[in-house]
């Protein structure tokens, strides 16, 4: 991702490169940007203050007032041990699932990329899934891994008790990284396939005179070239799979068995709309943002260590 | 039809505190063909721009004939303008290309027809009209340019850099084509290069820039024949001028080791510039030696170095090949020479 | 090339048989599953590579028993909000940072920019109270200025504005719509255009706001169309803002109507062909469009250039 600037700064020179900002007017540009500054305002930055706010007030459900607490909520909170298992299950997840599904993606990437028959059609298939709603997918995904009607359920009358998702933490965390997965193959797919076919033919070429053979320039050359691109699927997983999650545990696991699979923004809701603990939730989303915001500026100070000029 | 004058008063143009241009008093007369010359950065492109009305002016004034502009939008100043890379809409036919701003000038449907039908057919673009651009050659693109600046009939015609992006046989025909474009439509024409072959073949007069200001405004020969400083000395003319650091003693001017060069009389230091074609191989004259030639064909191109080594570009019309290290001696023609200040670069 | 890539070519084949094989298998089941009837299903016992007959039936009592059609055409008049305000909106702003000149370009574009780095999942705590009062920063405006006090005198009451957006598709759809991402997209875009365009058509006698509807959006129709599509099926997959956001079914998306579905029977064997039928139905739509229109997506999203 390039780090664009709006226009020209006002010491670019009349004459320097590609010159943008070519109209004056004052009172069109302001209709022009309004609907967008208005919206975001309205639905993101209030939101996103609010929960700053109220973290630091105890709010009292059904509009009983509420009270300045101080980092009253914070304490309550960090020093509950329910938020740091959810908080640690969430790392575990961010872990695994995006490793998991940009490592398939990768492979089938690169398989695709070959450009042998069956690619074409394999492009399309593979893409399908993004289409597909996390909680759509849950709903199927839970029927697949029912211990007595899913595929695990001839190994469970062999071996009975060996896989129950309703009842071993580990199995339901596993379901759900395998929906996650699947359902976040396509995306990581289409931008490292698109990475890899904006190598230049010529790179493989010169490799090729070079006598470096299909598999050894995968190594040498696909993948260094394709870093920006790697990257950029990491950014964007882990911060969807802070969230992306909640539909398939919603659907599949409701955070259980024991909390097994009660990760961050599924404890989050249930405390804000089902146990009516506003603060308390505004408290943990203040949190998780923070912890969301701090991830993706470490991922770009990463960045320049991946970028290339081509 | 000729064109409006054009009358610079002053002209200033700043982006924040960087001065581009630094205040340009210039006219440039009606129905003539203009080049504004310089190399990049020079302003000339910034110049042509608050002629058209697409950049402000900081301050100063601009007139076309009698009127006032640098407060006009481009379409009420009747200017029209032909683009570096063409700028044609691309997903717009010919015919709309052409014919968009009498679209947005609101011309009826069949007026417009008319005179695009016109345009196109003066810059030979007929049975292209229902193509895209994207399905034209260069130089076909470059014509539908053309038309479209002038099917709005403008008293002043601009082109910025439109000959660059053509290859060299294309430029040469549209040279000619351009030339007798505008001696046929009579428009003031304002073309912007750093090519100095097309401000030489295509100016009545040449304004030559530098840093955003004129070093020189005038024809095309006089540029050549007389530059006013060492910078249109080198900048006009291929191979370039060239320019020794020498000594006058009075009666001569000779080279820092002692070399005689010329018998023209002046006195102190000074900078000596002689065209190549105007240096002649002789039996005995300046003694030098053979670094490097070329032959182009109708001429050659010698480089030999001077006794204290500098080096002096010849051109020969003989086609006479040298070999490197290989000894001449050479005189310069008389009335040919120019003297500079090395200081300042100007002309003495 | 003259090199053997027997070797590589093959393994590349079966990893490809392998991915689709995984990516298809759920969709597979599901339409076997949906296939059989109820009582098929349970005497099965299971999964299994029956085909049933009982598709058209199952897609029938879909249609005719559960409020999934409804919510079919909720998700879609959602997802078109969604598409159609993000895409304008984004179009016009970009328009205005690209190509005007002003000091705010550079602040304006980090400002949508950032709304990328939280979604909206994050904040659905709080943008719940908001869409629930959308008068509420009008209300604290009131209070801050001392307007409140003011009409608290006139009127001798205290007046709070209400407004809830709740259970309305544009309450659903403007939250998800404000991730800004199709600015940066869109600004690659206008950036790679010839920079003389609006020069030209400025010479031409065109008024920026006819820049942009004469040349700008016909140019852009490819970015445009991909943007779109892409949003259109990312509201559509959205699920827990919809879910807090519309309460009662009639208000719901498809995809939450399936949630909901899904959670009614804990007891008996739960009717899975029906179910199958339904997760198919909820999600035909979208996949058929990322099927046919993928090429038109990609190329537009113009992902490799990032």
């Amino acid at each position: 991702m390039k780090h664009g600037r709006g226009g020209r700064t006002s010491s670019g020179s009349g004459t320097a490169g590609v010159k943008q900002g070519f109209y004056t007017g004052r009172w069109s540009y302001w209709t022009l940007v309004l609907p967008i500054l208005a919206l975001i305002a309205m639905f993101f930055y209030i939101p996103v203050a609010l929960a700053f706010f109220w973290s630091l007030f105890l709010e009292r459900p059904f509009g009983g007032g509420s009270e300045f607490v101080g980092f009253q909520n914070y304490d309550r909170v960090l020093s509950d041990p329910e938020f740091w298992n959810a908080m640690w299950r969430t790392l575990i997840f961010m872990a695994i699932a995006p490793t998991l599904a940009i490592g398939l993606s990768l492979i089938l990437a690169l398989a695709a990329d070959r450009g042998i028959r069956i690619s074409q059609a394999a492009r399309n298939i593979i893409i399908w899934p993004k289409a597909v709603a996390g909680a759509s997918i849950g709903v199927v995904f839970v029927f697949i891994f029912n211990p007595f009607l899913g595929i695990f359920a001839p190994l469970n009358e062999m071996y009975p008790g060996i896989w129950n998702p309703r009842i071993d933490g580990g199995d339901a965390f596993a379901t759900l990284v395998v929906a996650q997965v699947w359902n976040g193959i396509p995306f990581n797919f289409i931008i490292l396939l698109s990475g890899l076919q904006a190598i230049p033919d010529g790179l493989a070429k010169a490799a090729a005179m070079d006598g470096s053979g299909p598999w050894r320039r995968i190594v040498d050359l696909q993948l260094p070239l394709l870093t920006p691109q790697l990257f950029l699927t990491f950014v964007l997983e882990f911060v969807g799979t802070v969230v992306e999650a909640f539909g398939l545990i919603d659907t599949m696991t409701q955070g259980g068995p024991g909390g097994a699979t009660n990760l961050l923004i599924y404890k989050i809701y249930v405390d804000g709309f089902k146990a009516y603990d506003l603060s308390g939730a505004a408290t943990q989303t203040a949190l998780l943002m923070m912890f969301v915001i701090a991830m993706v500026i470490l991922q770009f100070r990463l960045e320049r260590f991946v970028k290339y000029e081509r | 039809m000729t064109g409006n004058a054009i009358a610079m008063e002053d002209v200033r143009k700043a982006y924040g505190g960087n001065l581009v241009i630094p205040g340009l008093t210039a006219e440039i007369g009606g129905g003539q063909f203009t080049v504004i010359l310089g190399p990049s950065g020079c302003g000339k492109s910034t110049l042509l721009n608050m002629i058209a009305g697409l950049e402000r002016v900081t301050s100063g004034t601009i007139r076309f004939g009698r009127r006032e502009v640098q407060d006009l939008a481009p379409k009420d100043r009747g200017c029209a303008m032909v683009f570096q890379n063409y700028a044609l809409y691309p997903h717009m036919s010919v015919r709309n290309n052409i014919g968009y701003a009498l679209k947005v000038a609101g011309v009826p449907k069949e007026e417009r027809r008319k005179r695009v039908d016109t345009a196109a057919e003066s810059v030979g673009l007929r049975g292209l009209l229902d193509r895209r651009p994207s399905e034209l050659s260069g130089g076909q693109r470059q014509r539908v340019a053309v038309a479209r600046a002038i099917v709005r009939e403008p008293s002043v015609l601009l082109f910025d850099e439109p000959l660059s992006n053509l290859d060299a046989k294309l430029r040469h025909g549209m040279r000619m084509e351009l030339t007798r474009l505008h001696d046929r439509i009579g428009a003031t024409s304002v073309f912007v290069t750093h090519d100095q072959v097309e401000a030489m073949t295509l100016a009545d007069k040449v304004m030559l820039l530098n840093n955003g200001e004129i070093v020189q405004y005038a024809a095309p020969s006089e540029l050549y024949e007389n530059p006013a400083t060492t910078f249109v000395a080198t900048f006009i003319g291929a191979p370039a001028m060239n320019l020794l650091a020498a000594d006058g003693e009075g009666a001569g001017i000779r080279l820092p080791d002692g070399t005689l060069l010329t018998k023209t009389p002046f006195r102190g230091p000074v900078t000596l510039g002689i065209r190549p074609e105007n240096i002649e191989i002789v039996p005995d004259g300046i003694p030098c030696r053979t670094v490097y030639s070329e032959s182009l064909g109708s001429h050659s191109v010698i480089v030999a170095a001077l006794p204290d080594g500098q080096e002096l570009r010849i051109a020969t019309p003989l086609g006479r090949r040298m070999t490197p290290g290989e000894a001449l001696s050479v005189r310069f023609m008389k009335g040919a020479i120019r003297l500079f200040d090395p200081e300042s670069g100007k002309r003495h | 090339m003259v090199e053997d890539t027997r070797g590589i070519d093959r393994t590349a084949f079966a990893i490809l048989i392998i991915g689709v094989a995984f990516i298809l298998a759920p969709i597979v089941i599901a339409f076997l599953t949906a296939s059989l009837s109820y009582e098929e299903f349970v005497s099965a016992g299971g999964i299994g590579l029956n085909v049933g007959s009982s598709f058209l039936d199952n897609m029938r009592r879909i249609v005719t028993e559960t409020q999934l059609p409804g919510q079919l055409w909720n998700s879609i008049v959602i997802s078109l909000l969604v598409a159609g305000i993000k895409c304008a909106f984004a179009f016009t702003a970009t328009f205005a940072l690209v190509f005007y000149e002003s000091r705010w370009n550079w602040i304006i574009f980090s400002l949508t920019i950032a709304t990328v780095m939280l979604p909206l999942e994050l904040l659905v705590i709080t943008t719940y109270q908001i869409v629930a009062n959308v008068a509420m920063p009008l209300n604290w405006l009131m209070q801050i200025t001392g307007l409140a006090w003011l009409a608290e005198e006139v009127v001798g009451a205290r007046h709070e504005f209400r407004l809830s957006l709740l259970d309305t598709y544009i309450g659903v759809a403007l939250p998800i719509a404000t991730s800004s991402t199709s600015v940066f997209i869109y600004r690659q875009f206008f950036l790679s255009l010839p920079k003389d365009l609006p020069r030209a058509a400025a010479m031409d006698g065109a008024s920026p706001f006819r820049f942009m509807i004469d040349i700008l959006l016909p140019l852009s129709w490819t970015p445009l169309v991909a943007t779109f599509m892409f949003w259109f099926i990312g509201g559509w997959t959205q699920y827990l803002w919809p879910l807090v956001a519309a309460a009662t079914p009639d208000a719901q998306p498809a995809v939450v109507g399936l949630a909901k579905l899904a959670n009614t029977e804990p007891d008996r064997i739960p009717d899975v062909p029906l179910l199958m039928a339904g997760a198919l139905f909820v999600s035909f739509i979208p996949v058929v469009l990322i099927g046919v229109m993928q090429r038109q997506i990609v190329r537009g999203l113009n992902l490799s250039e990032k």
